[in-house]
């Protein structure tokens, strides 16, 4: 129940009044005065949702316009500019060049190009001289990067360009005249910045009198004191299809052109925003930025990355473009000046526009799929392991009102058997939207309530926003407000925004200092009532200003080192984050690993924590559109992310509600929330067969969890997320490319939704050669077909196991994830054509950092000429911690078996025991009714960290 | 009592030692097994109870799952849809989820569903039977008074129920006297209103057709309003003034309040969309936060509004307390205060508030009638005035004494027909209202009408009777007043046993789902009372049986 506080209208069962109710006795005057502003407002409720005029397009923003139609001026030949290569040298094992834009010698720009090792190339460019610094965001790139750096030896020479040579075949050609880099496999053109001729770094300036530098929006108006500072270029992929990437939005995986013939539309922003009420299909951008675009193609994948927080569109150009807005549009000269004698070649042209900062560019080589994403996150990080519990199901509600409605709500998952592990509270939980505070009357035991909820191996979530009420009384807002930690405003006081506490201002998260100060605010001797199971969530971190300009903080808004708000805008929730991580893992020091999500992210948040696809909608379409959401985050680094189960605002009906259980089972972080207004939504309140149905989606995500864990740890590793696109398996199946209703779960897991009322069939693509099996029934389907597959509401999604690979699950059904943890494995092998398959299995204490000291299981199973052996993957050496389980391998479960294999009365033999197993026919999953098609080993009992092998008879 | 302590302890032992050996022995084959289905597992092999497969005794709880269904895993957590039966000895028998088993919480308070030794479980079914019985004990003696009360309500329901049978037949019988009445005054009105308008068209033809346009205009209203007491609530007889504005306001409020509503909805969102952009900028910055803040609380923004305008809400705030508690005063007869669907306090309060305007008020029929052109007409006929208004009166009288007399019967004729329970034990209930304040609101429940919340002399409608539901054990009230961004109010009230009539936890789980308590005797059932008796005696027997 939420209120804005300070209205002394707090509200608890009061819920909201009609028109007709709020009229109460008082005058005529305050009649009228009721009417018309809820006639006023009525209309805002329930009007279109998303409030598309209060948020800027392109145009209405000076450096995006500007700098767009400049673009096209530029493209089309008026008022040319060139960039010349003046000088260019090695120094440090680095090229450092200078580059004069158009001759003018007072505007020239320095570039570094650096290489490091598994084909990454980094290209910074800045003024030369300038008045004033231009901000570059630190903590982003890891710390151990430039240990990575390659020196280089020499620059080569060739037709007026430099080369410098990277490995695998690649080189960097820098041309000189004009300025271009590109990056070449052989003849083969695979990237290049500035073949448009679009670079342009706004030179910056000291205001004059008269420059006229302000930039009003409704009723913001932004004082922009350092005056146009843009930084804008192109980039191009060549022999690309597409291109993905520059998350967060909710649109298709593969990046429509926002600028071509035909086309018009908003490029594609990343400023992070709290948008309420978003579409399921828009290129506007949400609550997180990375600005990475990764291309793909039969032949390679490439990406690209700008280390720069500030406020970014960006044109997917088609071609045509440069004509776009101008009146004629002659059929000439859009195709032929446009391109550079290379009309046959495909190619994806894109044009960035970030409002200020540096031009710090990554460029990932590939060439394989997992490559660029594996590249990206040597730079930025790789995914945070989270702890075991987190991988399991989550249950939130804004709000779970008091301690008997938590008690309630986890009696009643016990009561139908369904599990879960961690519950939620939202803001209602606090004093006065006071974070790190109870409410006294709701929650007056919160230990109790813990200890509680914790003694059944279950966890707890409470919300801690990075708003602070103004409230003098509140020695948190005291102590931030005496120490000057605080954002201020352009005129050096406090920041005072709104938000759900009322008069709020904003911590800030920029100054190391303050994320210390922060930090140490989750300890539990200053965070009063909480206990160790109790872990966090960060909301409204973009940030979210509710009187703020687009809903957020005024770019004129002042950080740490004088630093505008400006120039780090989409990383400020990231540091937010950071901090509140950084407490958890204090509160423990260091033993525990934190757990903290959040909205709000940048590039380099996967190596913090997990996020959410933010305030999403219980309609079909956002369903379907989580997808792609989730897709474009893992191929932007972010393993961990999940949409809210169910639809943030709106009521589910039980249909839809099941539908996205069943997709939810195959998120990496899947949660089920809804808006406070919705009506509950517990997955035992719809009734049979709904009880059952959602009972049997979670519990299907349980029973993967070992394989789910696993591939957590290999996106801790290398970064390859866990929901990934099908061409990243199959690079070369063209099918793929542009498919989105699909994806992979790791590498063996094909999941495709249900994304329609009453749906009776989906259309399912199978990719690649190799054949896929049906999850329940064992059914199978050969690859590199698309196929209709029947559905119904109680066969659930359509999910496949490929052919070749072990997939290592527990069958038992638990409470929550922490009782599983002694029980039995079952292992799930799926033939290919070669009648073998494989799979891996990683496990640890599930919490811990003692896996850094070779705490930990690793095992590869691999089945092979009729034998399943089970080997150690993990490093041998002696480990100064160990980890132990003594759990088992009750049954393993053999589909794609031959029929002369599958019969009765076949044994098998556990090798270095001689010892005899039962077989038997059944099917693939404890599901009742599914065909018998597998062959199963009955309790081999062989111990999963054990080396054994058993051959079937 | 000690030795009866001591036994599940000992043999609980030898399933510690077998755990260890993680696939089940013989010995503990009948592990989770209730004592009723023993029998279905002895033969040498079983079915599935799906029906699906036959499977040899040595697979009964090897802790494999064979049977999707769970048959051969009982005591095990084996098969995710089996089920474990813990004898519970002291205590009653459970019979837990699979998931439960080995899990290292102990659910049996005999502990048999920890039996792997990982988690040390000790025997507390003495206590918790002990515990339960007590309750067991209470409960039985909550029901037995409980009855008695029940009962008696019962009886003077019905009771209750034959006078008001009387009664409705005494008021039918007084309807056909006083229609008679009425009729023969009817004519003799007729005939001398007939006299007086040839006598006055003979002293002043202009001034006489004037005087009888007005008469039959209104003589035809006041025909109308005679005939309409039957399905008009409102007593005539006490038709005083400030009565009288209330229904006319009454009226109007029920006929205009849809139209603000759909106003309020989507067909209006065009405009208000228009308009709504601007607006918001003209807001100033802390109005800005609250009204974004909304949208995701649906807080209404009404009641912040210029400083100005506030000072004039609590000062109109103060003096229509004062009316109101007025108006509370003079409208106490409970029989009336829920009658109408609409007639509740929040709209009462609304009703005051067309008050201000100096809009000219309706004159009611009445009042244009008699004192006006009644005697306006007359004063020029004294020989005919007495006689005439003395008819008049009579038959003013009459007809307004039989629409009260018809609007009595039509309410005893719906209460009658009404559903007070399979043996009409809510029958007393139809003149009550039940009470429960939580923090600032006040919660008033009047079952067969309405429930309303109160907060100060706000007043929100959860909901109108909506009729007994679930077997007579729960009250709903529905179609309550709308929520913003939800639906319209509801509350359920779920019945309970005790001594004492009165409401309990009222609770919203979700926004504008309301769920309450009603305890009352009048819910002490004999079945359940019985019922209750019965697993009592089991639990005592079966204590005595182990002593």
């Amino acid at each position: 129940m939420a209120s804005v506080e300070g209205r002394g209208r707090a509200r608890s069962c009061e819920g909201k009044r009609t028109p007709a109710a709020m009229a109460s006795p008082g005058g005529l005057r305050r009649l009228l005065w009721c009417v018309a502003i809820v006639v006023l407002f009525y209309g805002a409720e329930f009007g279109a949702a998303w409030k598309e005029a209060e948020f800027r397009k392109c145009h209405q923003s000076k450096f995006c316009k500007d700098v767009r139609e400049r673009a096209a001026a530029w493209a089309r030949g008026e008022s040319h500019r060139e960039i010349e290569v003046r000088e260019i040298s090695l120094k440090d094992g680095r090229v450092a060049a200078r580059l004069v834009p158009a001759g003018n010698e007072d505007e020239a720009l320095v570039l570094e190009l650096s290489t490091y090792r598994d084909g990454i190339v980094r290209v910074k460019v800045v003024e030369e001289t300038a008045p004033r610094k231009r901000f570059e965001v630190p903590q982003v790139v890891v710390n151990d990067f430039e240990e990575k750096r390659l020196g280089i030896g020499s620059i080569g020479r060739r037709d007026g360009a430099s080369v410098v040579q990277l490995s695998g075949g690649f080189e960097v050609v820098i041309q000189h005249k004009p300025f271009q880099v590109q990056v070449k496999r052989g003849d083969d053109l695979v990237l290049s910045i500035n073949s448009k001729n679009l670079f342009d770094i706004q030179h910056l300036q000291v205001k004059k009198e008269g420059d006229d530098w302000e930039d009003s929006f409704r009723s913001h108006n932004d004082k922009r004191p350092h005056g146009p500072q843009t930084v804008s270029f192109d980039v191009s992929f060549h022999g690309s299809d597409h291109v993905y990437g520059i998350p967060e939005r909710a649109t298709s995986f593969a990046l429509k052109p926002t600028k071509g013939a035909n086309i018009n539309s908003e490029p594609y922003r990343l400023f992070n925003l709290d948008v309420f009420e978003y579409l399921d299909e828009s290129p506007f951008g949400l609550y997180g930025s990375i600005p990475v675009m990764v291309s793909h193609s039969k032949k390679r994948t490439v990406g690209f990355f700008l280390l720069n927080a500030a406020e970014m569109q960006i044109d997917v150009l088609a071609p045509g473009w440069e004509q776009v807005g101008i009146e004629q549009v002659s059929d000439e000269s859009s195709s032929g000046k446009r391109s550079t004698g290379q009309n046959e070649e495909k190619r994806v042209d894109t044009h960035w526009i970030a409002e200020s900062g540096v031009f710090d560019a990554f460029l990932f080589v590939g060439p394989s799929p997992k490559d660029v994403v594996a590249q990206y996150c040597s730079v930025t990080g790789t995914s945070a392991i989270p702890q075991l519990f987190s991988t399991a199901y989550h249950q939130c509600r804004w709000n779970y009102k008091d301690e008997a409605d938590v008690a309630g709500v986890d009696a009643g998952f016990d009561e139908h058997d369904i599990p879960y592990d961690t519950i939620w509270l939202d803001i209602e939980h606090t004093d006065g939207k006071k974070y790190f505070t109870w409410d006294k009357n709701l929650f007056p035991n919160p230990k109790e309530m813990q200890n509680k909820i914790g003694a059944k191996g279950r966890h707890m979530v409470t919300i801690v926003d990075p708003h602070v009420k103004r409230d003098d009384n509140f020695p948190l807002h005291k102590e931030a407000s005496s120490y000057g930690y605080y954002v201020k405003d352009s005129s050096g006081k406090d920041f005072d925004g709104w938000c759900w506490p009322g008069a709020s201002s904003y911590l800030d998260m920029l100054s190391p200092e303050v994320r210390s100060w922060w930090a140490t605010k989750f300890s539990y001797s200053n965070y009063v009532g909480s206990t160790p199971i109790l872990y966090i969530w960060n909301d409204m971190n973009e940030p979210s200003v509710f009187n703020g300009p687009e809903t957020t903080m005024p770019k004129d808004a002042i950080h740490y080192g004088g630093v505008e708000h400006r120039d780090l805008h989409n990383a400020y929730g990231y540091y937010y984050h950071m901090a509140s991580v950084q407490g958890l893992y204090q509160r423990e020091r260091g033993t525990d690993r934190p757990f903290v999500l959040s909205r709000a992210f940048f590039a380099g948040t996967q190596k913090i924590g997990a996020i959410w696809t933010g305030d999403n909608t219980a309609d079909w379409g956002h369903i379907r559109v989580s997808v792609p959401m989730l897709l474009t985050l893992g191929m932007t680094g972010i393993a961990n992310a999940g949409a809210d189960v169910g639809g943030f605002f709106g009521n589910p009906d039980p249909e839809m509600l099941t539908r996205w259980y069943q997709l939810g089972t195959y998120y990496p972080f899947f949660r089920g929330h809804g808006h406070l207004d919705t009506k509950r939504r517990e997955p035992w309140l719809f009734g049979e067969p709904y009880t059952s149905l959602m009972r049997q989606a979670i519990s299907a995500r349980y029973q993967i969890l070992p394989y789910v864990y696993t591939l957590f740890k290999e996106a801790s590793v290398t970064g390859i997320p866990l929901v990934r696109p099908l061409w990243m398996e199959f690079p070369e199946d063209e099918s793929t490319f542009t498919r989105d209703d699909e994806f992979l779960l790791g590498p063996s897991l094909l999941v495709h939704g249900v994304y329609s009322e009453g749906a009776k069939s989906e259309k399912v693509y199978f990719p690649g050669n190799e054949t896929w099996y049906d999850v329940k029934s064992g059914a199978t389907f050969p690859g590199g077909k698309e196929v209709e597959i029947p559905v119904t509401l109680d066969s659930g999604i359509p999910v496949y196991q490929r052919a070749g690979s072990i997939i290592p699950k527990k069958l038992r059904h638990r409470r929550s994830s922490t009782q599983m943890q002694n029980d039995p494995y079952t292992l799930v092998v799926a033939l290919d054509s070669k009648y073998e398959a494989e799979g891996e299995l990683y496990i640890d204490d599930g919490k811990s950092y003692e896996f850094e000291q070779g705490a930990f299981i690793h095992r590869r199973f691999k089945f092979a000429k009729g034998k399943l052996t089970s080997t150690n993957l993990a490093p041998t050496k002696s480990n100064p911690k160990k980890f132990t389980s003594s759990c088992l391998v009750e049954r393993i479960v053999i589909m794609g078996v031959r029929a002369r294999d599958l019969v009765t009365g076949k044994h098998a033999v556990v090798e270095s025991e001689d010892r005899w197993i039962q077989t038997d026919i059944g099917a693939p999953s404890l599901i009742q009714g599914a065909y018998s098609s597998a062959l199963i080993l009955r309790l081999p009992n062989v111990r999963i960290a054990d080396d054994w092998s058993i051959k079937l008879g | 009592m000690k030795a009866w302590k001591e036994h599940p302890r000992l043999l609980l032992l030898p399933l510690l030692l077998v755990s260890h050996l993680h696939s089940a022995s013989a010995t503990s084959q009948s592990l989770g097994i209730s004592p009723q289905d023993l029998k279905y597992f002895e033969g040498s092999a079983f079915w599935c109870r799906d029906g699906s497969k036959r499977i040899p005794k040595e697979r009964l709880n090897d802790n494999f799952c064979d049977c999707e269904d769970g048959t051969d895993e009982p005591g095990t957590s084996a098969c995710p849809k089996s089920k474990f039966y813990c004898k519970n000895v002291g205590y009653v028998p459970q019979s837990l989820y699979s998931s439960r088993v080995n899990d290292g919480i102990c659910d049996c308070c005999d502990g048999s569903d920890e039996y792997d030794g990982f988690a040390k479980c000790t025997n507390t079914c003495w206590e918790a039977g002990k515990a339960s019985r007590e309750k067991l004990v209470k409960k039985v003696n909550v029901y037995r008074e409980g009855l008695k009360i029940r009962r008696s309500e019962i009886e003077s329901g019905k009771k209750l129920r034959e006078q008001n049978d009387i009664t409705l037949k005494s008021l039918r019988k007084e309807e056909k006297v006083l229609n008679e009445q009425v009729q023969k005054l009817k004519v003799e009105k007729e005939s001398i209103e007939e006299r007086e308008r040839r006598e006055r068209d003979a002293r002043e033809k202009i001034a006489k057709e004037e005087a009888e346009r007005k008469l039959k205009e209104e003589t035809a209203t006041g025909n109308i309003a005679d005939q309409q007491p039957k399905t008009d609530v409102v007593e005539v007889n006490s038709v005083d003034e400030s009565q009288n504005t209330d229904l006319v306001h009454h009226e109007t409020e029920v006929d205009s309040a849809p139209t603000a509503d759909e106003t309020a909805e989507a067909p209006e969102v065009h405009l208000t969309e228009l308009q709504e952009e601007p607006k918001l900028d003209e807001l100033s910055k802390e109005d800005l936060g609250r009204v974004v803040a909304s949208r995701w609380t649906g807080e209404d923004t009404t009641v912040h509004v210029p400083e100005e305008h506030q000072d004039h809400h609590s000062a109109d705030e103060a003096t229509d307390n004062q009316d109101h508690d007025a108006d509370i005063d003079s409208d106490l007869e409970p029989e009336h205060e829920y009658n109408e669907e609409d007639d509740y306090a929040a709209y009462r309060e609304e009703e005051q508030v067309p008050e201000t305007p100096p809009e000219p008020r309706k004159l009611s029929w009445w009042e244009r009638f008699i004192p006006g052109a009644l005697k306006r007409v007359y004063n020029r006929e004294p020989v005919n005035k007495s006689e005439a208004d003395r008819i008049r009166n009579q038959y003013s009288e009459a007809s307004t004494k039989l629409s009260t007399v018809q609007h009595q019967i039509s309410e005893l004729e719906s209460k009658l027909k009404g559903d007070f329970g399979p043996e009409g034990e809510f029958y007393s209930f139809h003149e009550k209202c039940f009470e429960l304040k939580v923090q600032k609101y006040n919660y008033k429940v009047c079952p067969f009408k309405q429930a309303i919340q109160e907060e100060g002399h706000m007043s929100t409608r959860l909901g109108n009777w909506d009729g007994f539901k679930d077997n007579y054990t729960a009250m709903m009230f529905s179609g309550g007043d709308r929520c913003w961004n939800g639906p319209d109010r509801s509350l359920r009230v779920k019945l309970r046993c005790g001594v004492r009539t009165e409401l309990r936890n009222v609770d919203e789980p979700s926004r504008c789902d309301y769920v309450a308590e009603l305890v009352t005797p009048t819910f002490c059932l004999e079945s359940k009372l019985q019922e209750l008796q019965k697993k009592l005696d089991q639990q005592v027997s079966g204590v005595h049986e182990e002593l």
